[in-house]
C-alpha cells in the first residue's frame, strides 16, 4: 500500500503471489486479502507521512517516503473489515479510510481476473 | 435606504440551510415578499410608518457570485464605553459586529425601537455570541439619543471625541453625512449602519433601519458566517470550554492557595500592536511540519531606564522591538533599535550582556536566514555583529542559550538546530491580505512533506552548535572540541548544575525521540550521560527548565511533551492524562523507554531525579513552552504553560499552575482569568480563499463555493512572566502563533494584603557580568528560597530579567547568599526589607 496524494494506492501480487512482477495489480481500496494467511502489507508513501490501522487487530503502522514498513497478521475468516487511514499531524483524510475484504481462496482468485479484466 | 453592498436580497444562491435561518429573521411584509418569489421587487416598498428615509449613498454591486464585497479596513477607534470605561475597537477583534452611527440631530421618531428591533433580531441569530451591535455616538453631544440600555447584551454604546468620530465617518460612510442630512433639510435624521466581518473588514454599509434595512443588514450578517469555515468545526466555541470552567471555579473553593486575584488581557490598553504572522506551509497550504512551532519572546531593559522590555519573535514580516514606557504601556522601538530582521523567517531570542559592559545584547535565531547577533550600545541601539562574531550560522535553528560553561567570565552560546525539514524551493508568503497588512514579499523555504519523520532519516540530522565566547565579541565554534556533537531533533536546551559541582551541565530537549544529558567535565568537555541519569524522558519535548519547586534547596526539572499529544485526538476529558500513544514503535524508535506527555523530575537532593508528573498534576494539552515565577506570592514558583495547536487541531487552554506549597500544582487557569480569553475567543479567520477561482481545487473547499473564511483556533507558543507595569506583582505576557500577543497583568498587588517579594539584580565582575549560572539563596526566618540565575523566561526565550522571590508573610530577608559562577560566595546581611530592589555586585 502506497500513500500517494492523499489516497492509498494498492500493489495486489497478482496470480503468482509476488510482488514486482508483471502480474501485479495496480488498484484503489478496497484492500483483498484471502483469508487463513500470513499477511504482510508493506507500506509506502511518495509524499506525506501516513498511518495505516486495522482497528480489529489492534495494528498500526506508519508509511514514509524512502522507507518501507510492514504490517504482518493472520488474515483471519472471511469478512469486511475496516481499515483507518490518515495523515500524520494534519486533516483528517476520509479517503484514506476504506474497508478490508477478507475472501475464501476461489472468491479472491475470481476478484483477481475481475479487477485485471476492469482495472478495479 | 439600500445599503452598500450588493442587491437587496439573494435567496437563489443561499444554501438550504441558508434559506432556512435567513427565514427566522424575517420580520413583518417581507416575510411575504421573499417566501413567495425569492425575487427582488422591482418597485422599492415604502417605509412602515415612523421610519425616515434617508438619502441613500452610491453602492457597489454584488460581483457574479452575488457575494459580499469587501469595502475596506474599519479603521481602529478609541472612545468611552456607556460604563464609562476605556472603549478600543480592537476589543471587537474576532466578532461579526454592526457600527451604528448615531446621528448629531434629533434621531426620527421609533429609530430607537428599530435599533431595539435589530438588536432582537440579532439575538436570535445561532452565532449571537459572536456578534456585537455598536452604537458611535459623538461624546460632546449629550443631546443626541439616549438609548436605553435594554437593546439586550449585544450592543454596547461607545462615545467617540468629536475629530476621531469624523475622520472615521468619512472613512466608512460613503456619505458620511448620511442621517444628518434629512435633519439639514429639516426632517428628523435616522442613524446608518455599516456591517464589519470577524477579520476587520467593512463588508456593508448604509444600511438604515427600516424593515427592508433590517432584513438585509441581518441576511448580510449571516453571510459573514456562511463564509467561515472552522477548522475543524468545534474550534469556534467549543461546548467544553463553559464546563470546564466550573468545574475548576467549584474545585478551587478548597485550594489551599491564594488565589484571590486575577488576570485581565490588557494588550489594547498597553498599547502593543504586534502581531505574529506566518508562513503559508503553517496555514492556507498546510503542511505537518516545523514551522508551526512557533516563536519566542524574550525581555530585557534595553535602554537601561530600569524597566524591562519585550522582543517579540516573527514568522513573518521582523521582530518588534516594545519599549516599555511604565505603567503598563509600551511603544515600537523597533526601527530605532534595528532589529527587526524582517528579511528573514524569525524562530527564537536571547538576551545576553555578551561582552560584559552592562547592556543586554540580543541573539536571534532564524530558519536558513542566518541568525543574527547584535551588541547594544546602551542606550538600546543595537549594531548587527553576526558576521564578525562568527555565530551567524544558517540552519534550522531554534532556541539559543547563553551559559558560561568553561567560566571564564564571559557567556558562551549554545545554539539547538532541529534538522532539515525545508526543501530548497522558496515560496511566497501570502497570508496576508486577510488582515489588510501590507503584502510584502517575504519567501520562506518550502516545508519537507514528510518533515516528521526526520529523525528516522539521519541525512536530516542538522548539529545543535557550542560557540566559545573568545572576548571582543568573537565566538568560535567549540562543537567538536567540547564533544557536545548531538543530532537529536533539537529545540531548546536548559543549564543547570545537576550534580552541584559548579559548572553547567546541559539538557536538550529531543523533539522526537529521547531526551539528551550533557554533563559539563570542567569546562573541559561535555559528557553524554543522558540515559544514566534520565533513563527513560518525553517522548515529543517542547521545553525545559530546572527550579527549586518545594523549596528543599536542589533544582528540578520540567519537561513539556507536545508530539505525545499528536498520536490520537486527545478530548477535553483526557487532558490530565498521559497519552494514550497509537504510534508503533517502528516510528517512536525509543525502545520503551519513553514517557508519553509532560515530565517532571524530583531532585532527591542527590542527583538522582525522580518522575513524579502524574502525582503533581503537571499534565496538559499539547503544551508548548512554559514559564516559571511566584505569581501569588506566596513563596512556592508557579508555572504558566502555553498550549494549543491552532490549525487544524481543537483550541487547548493555555494553563496556569498554582504550586501548593510545594505538593503538587493546581489548575487555575479559569479561577485566576487567564482563560476563557478577552472576549470569549477560541478562534479567528486565519486564512481566506476563494473557492470560485484561484483556490478551487483547494482541500477547505470541498463541498463550498464561493469566499470561505477558514478560521482555527488561537495557541499561544512561548511567554515571559515579569512586573510588566511595576507594581509588585508578576504578569504574563505570550507570543501567540498567527495572532496578538496576550498581556495578562495581574491585580495581586492590589488583592493581597502586605504582598511582600524581593527583586535581585545581579552584576558580576571576575564571573559574567550579568551573573548567568549563579545560584541564590534567600532567608527569611525558618525559610530559604532557592533560584538559579539562568535567564530562562520561556520556551524559544532568553530574557535578561530581574529575580523575583515571593516572601510571603516575611516582611524583610535576613541574608541574601550568592554563589557566583566564578566559584566566590558572597552574603548579604540582612535585614533587608520586603519590595526592594537589591543590587549584588560581585565582590572581588
Amino acid at each position: 500500500m502506497t500513500g500517494d496524494a492523499l489516497h492509498w494506492r494498492i500493489c495486489d501480487p497478482g496470480p503468482d503471489r509476488k510482488l514486482g512482477t508483471d502480474d501485479d495489480l495496480n488498484l484503489s481500496p478496497p484492500l483483498h486479502l484471502p483469508s487463513n494467511i500470513q499477511a504482510r502489507i508493506i507500506l509506502h508513501s511518495r509524499d506525506y507521512i501516513y498511518t495505516f490501522e486495522l482497528p480489529e487487530q489492534h495494528l498500526k503502522e506508519i508509511a514514509v517516503p524512502e522507507q518501507t514498513y510492514v504490517m504482518e497478521f493472520n488474515s483471519g475468516r472471511p469478512r469486511v473489515a475496516a481499515f483507518r487511514g490518515d495523515q500524520f499531524c494534519g486533516y483528517s483524510h476520509h479517503a484514506l479510510s476504506g474497508n478490508m475484504v477478507v475472501e475464501k481462496w476461489p472468491d479472491y482468485r475470481r476478484w483477481q481476473r475481475e479487477a485485471r479484466r476492469t482495472g478495479r | 435606504m439600500r445599503s452598500e453592498r450588493s442587491t437587496p436580497i439573494r435567496v437563489a444562491h443561499l444554501s438550504p440551510w441558508g434559506v432556512g435561518r435567513f427565514a427566522r429573521w424575517l420580520v413583518g411584509p417581507s416575510l411575504m415578499w421573499l417566501a413567495g418569489c425569492g425575487e427582488q421587487p422591482t418597485t422599492p416598498k415604502s417605509s412602515p410608518p415612523g421610519t425616515t428615509t434617508a438619502k441613500t449613498s452610491p453602492r457597489l454591486t454584488a460581483d457574479s457570485e452575488g457575494r459580499l464585497p469587501v469595502l475596506g479596513r474599519m479603521p481602529e477607534f478609541v472612545g468611552t464605553a456607556s460604563d464609562g470605561k476605556a472603549f478600543s475597537s480592537l476589543e471587537l477583534d474576532g466578532f461579526t459586529w454592526i457600527a451604528c452611527f448615531v446621528p448629531n440631530a434629533p434621531v426620527a421618531a421609533g429609530q430607537v425601537g428599530r435599533l431595539a428591533q435589530l438588536s432582537a433580531t440579532l439575538e436570535r441569530l445561532p452565532e449571537r455570541r459572536e456578534v456585537r451591535l455598536v452604537c458611535i455616538r459623538e461624546e460632546a453631544r449629550p443631546s443626541v439619543p439616549r438609548i436605553p440600555i435594554a437593546l439586550g447584551s449585544l450592543w454596547q454604546s461607545v462615545s467617540v471625541s468629536d475629530e476621531p468620530l469624523r475622520r472615521l465617518r468619512e472613512q466608512v460612510l460613503a456619505s458620511p453625512s448620511a442621517g444628518d442630512a434629512a435633519h439639514s433639510q429639516g426632517g428628523a435624521a435616522t442613524m446608518t449602519m455599516v456591517l464589519v466581518d470577524a477579520a476587520g473588514r467593512v463588508r456593508g454599509r448604509n444600511y438604515d433601519l427600516t424593515n427592508e434595512g433590517i432584513e438585509t443588514l441581518t441576511h448580510d450578517v449571516g453571510q459573514t458566517f456562511d463564509e467561515r469555515k472552522s477548522v475543524p468545526p468545534e474550534a469556534v466555541n467549543p461546548t467544553w470550554l463553559a464546563e470546564r470552567q466550573a468545574a475548576q471555579l467549584s474545585a478551587a473553593r478548597d485550594y489551599g492557595v491564594f488565589h484571590d486575584f486575577g488576570f485581565v488581557d490588557r494588550r489594547i490598553e498597553s498599547g502593543i500592536r504586534f502581531r505574529n504572522k506566518i508562513v503559508d506551509d503553517a496555514g492556507k497550504h498546510y503542511e505537518a511540519g516545523h514551522y508551526d512551532h512557533g516563536n519566542g519572546l524574550a525581555i530585557a531593559d534595553v535602554d537601561l531606564d530600569g524597566r524591562e522590555d519585550l522582543y517579540f519573535v516573527n514568522q513573518v514580516g521582523g521582530n518588534e522591538l516594545w519599549r516599555n514606557l511604565g505603567e503598563g504601556r509600551f511603544e515600537n522601538v523597533t526601527a530605532r533599535a534595528r532589529v527587526s530582521l524582517a528579511d528573514r523567517i524569525g524562530v527564537a531570542a536571547s538576551f545576553a550582556d555578551i561582552d560584559n559592559d552592562g547592556d543586554p545584547d540580543l541573539y536571534v535565531t532564524t530558519v536558513r536566514g542566518g541568525n543574527a547577533l547584535f551588541e547594544n550600545d546602551g542606550t538600546g541601539r543595537f549594531s548587527d555583529i553576526s558576521e564578525s562574531s562568527q555565530t551567524n550560522y544558517a540552519g534550522h535553528s531554534s532556541g539559543a542559550v547563553f551559559f558560561d560553561f568553561d567560566r571564564d567570565g564571559k557567556l558562551d552560546l549554545f545554539v539547538a538546530n532541529v534538522g532539515r525539514y525545508t526543501t530548497d524551493e522558496q515560496k511566497l508568503v501570502t497570508m496576508e491580505p486577510l488582515r489588510g497588512e501590507p503584502q510584502g514579499s517575504y519567501m520562506y523555504y518550502d516545508g519537507v512533506k514528510d518533515a516528521f519523520a526526520g529523525h528516522l532519516k539521519p541525512e536530516r540530522a542538522e548539529q545543535n552548535r557550542l560557540y566559545r565566547n573568545l572576548g571582543g565579541n568573537v565566538f568560535e565554534d567549540v562543537t567538536q572540541a567540547m564533544g557536545l556533537v548531538d543530532e537529536s531533533w533539537c529545540g531548546d536546551a536548559s543549564p543547570l548544575d545537576r550534580n552541584s559541582d559548579g559548572w553547567p551541565d546541559l539538557y536538550l530537549v529531543n523533539m522526537q525521540g529521547q531526551d539528551e544529558y550533557y554533563e559539563n567535565d570542567r569546562g573541559e568537555r561535555f559528557i553524554r550521560r543522558s540515559r544514566e541519569v534520565f533513563p527513560r524522558t518525553p517522548w515529543g519535548s517542547m521545553c525545559v527548565k530546572s527550579f527549586d519547586y518545594d523549596n528543599d534547596g536542589d533544582f528540578d526539572l520540567f519537561i513539556t511533551d507536545m508530539h505525545s499529544d499528536m498520536s490520537e485526538p486527545v478530548g477535553p476529558d483526557r487532558e490530565k492524562l498521559k497519552s494514550d500513544m497509537k504510534f508503533p514503535e517502528s516510528f517512536l524508535k525509543t525502545e520503551g523507554n519513553s514517557i508519553f506527555g509532560n515530565a517532571f523530575f524530583r531532585n532527591d537532593g542527590d542527583g538522582n531525579m525522580n518522575e513524579v508528573s502524574d502525582e503533581l498534576g503537571a499534565e496538559n494539552y499539547w503544551p508548548w513552552g512554559f514559564s516559571t515565577g511566584d505569581i501569588n506570592g506566596d513563596g512556592f514558583e508557579d508555572v504558566f504553560i502555553t498550549a494549543s495547536m491552532n490549525l487544524p487541531f481543537r483550541y487547548g487552554v493555555n494553563s496556569l499552575l498554582l504550586n501548593d506549597h510545594g505538593r503538587r500544582f493546581l489548575d487555575s487557569e479559569f479561577v485566576l482569568g487567564v482563560e476563557p480569553r478577552r472576549g470569549g475567543r477560541t478562534a479567528i479567520p486565519w486564512y481566506e480563499i476563494d473557492c470560485a477561482t484561484v483556490d478551487a481545487g483547494h482541500l477547505d473547499c470541498e463541498g463550498r463555493g464561493g469566499r470561505v473564511v477558514v478560521w482555527a483556533a488561537l495557541g499561544s507558543r512561548s511567554s515571559v512572566i515579569f512586573d510588566l507595569d511595576l507594581d509588585g506583582d508578576l504578569d504574563i505576557v505570550t507570543n501567540d502563533f498567527n495572532s496578538e500577543p496576550l498581556v495578562l497583568v495581574s491585580d495581586l498587588a492590589e488583592r493581597r494584603p502586605k504582598l511582600q517579594y524581593l527583586k535581585v539584580r545581579l552584576e558580576g565582575t571576575s564571573s559574567n557580568r550579568q551573573g548567568l549560572g549563579a545560584v541564590i539563596r534567600v532567608k527569611a526566618g525558618d525559610r530559604t528560597w532557592t533560584k538559579a540565575h539562568d535567564g530562562k523566561s520561556g520556551y524559544l526565550s532568553q530574557s535578561a530579567q530581574l529575580l523575583y522571590f515571593g516572601l510571603d508573610e516575611a516582611s524583610q530577608v535576613d541574608t541574601l547568599e550568592v554563589r557566583w559562577p566564578s566559584g566566590k560566595t558572597q552574603t548579604v546581611a540582612g535585614p533587608i526589607e520586603a519590595n526592594t530592589l537589591v543590587i549584588v555586585r560581585e565582590e572581588p
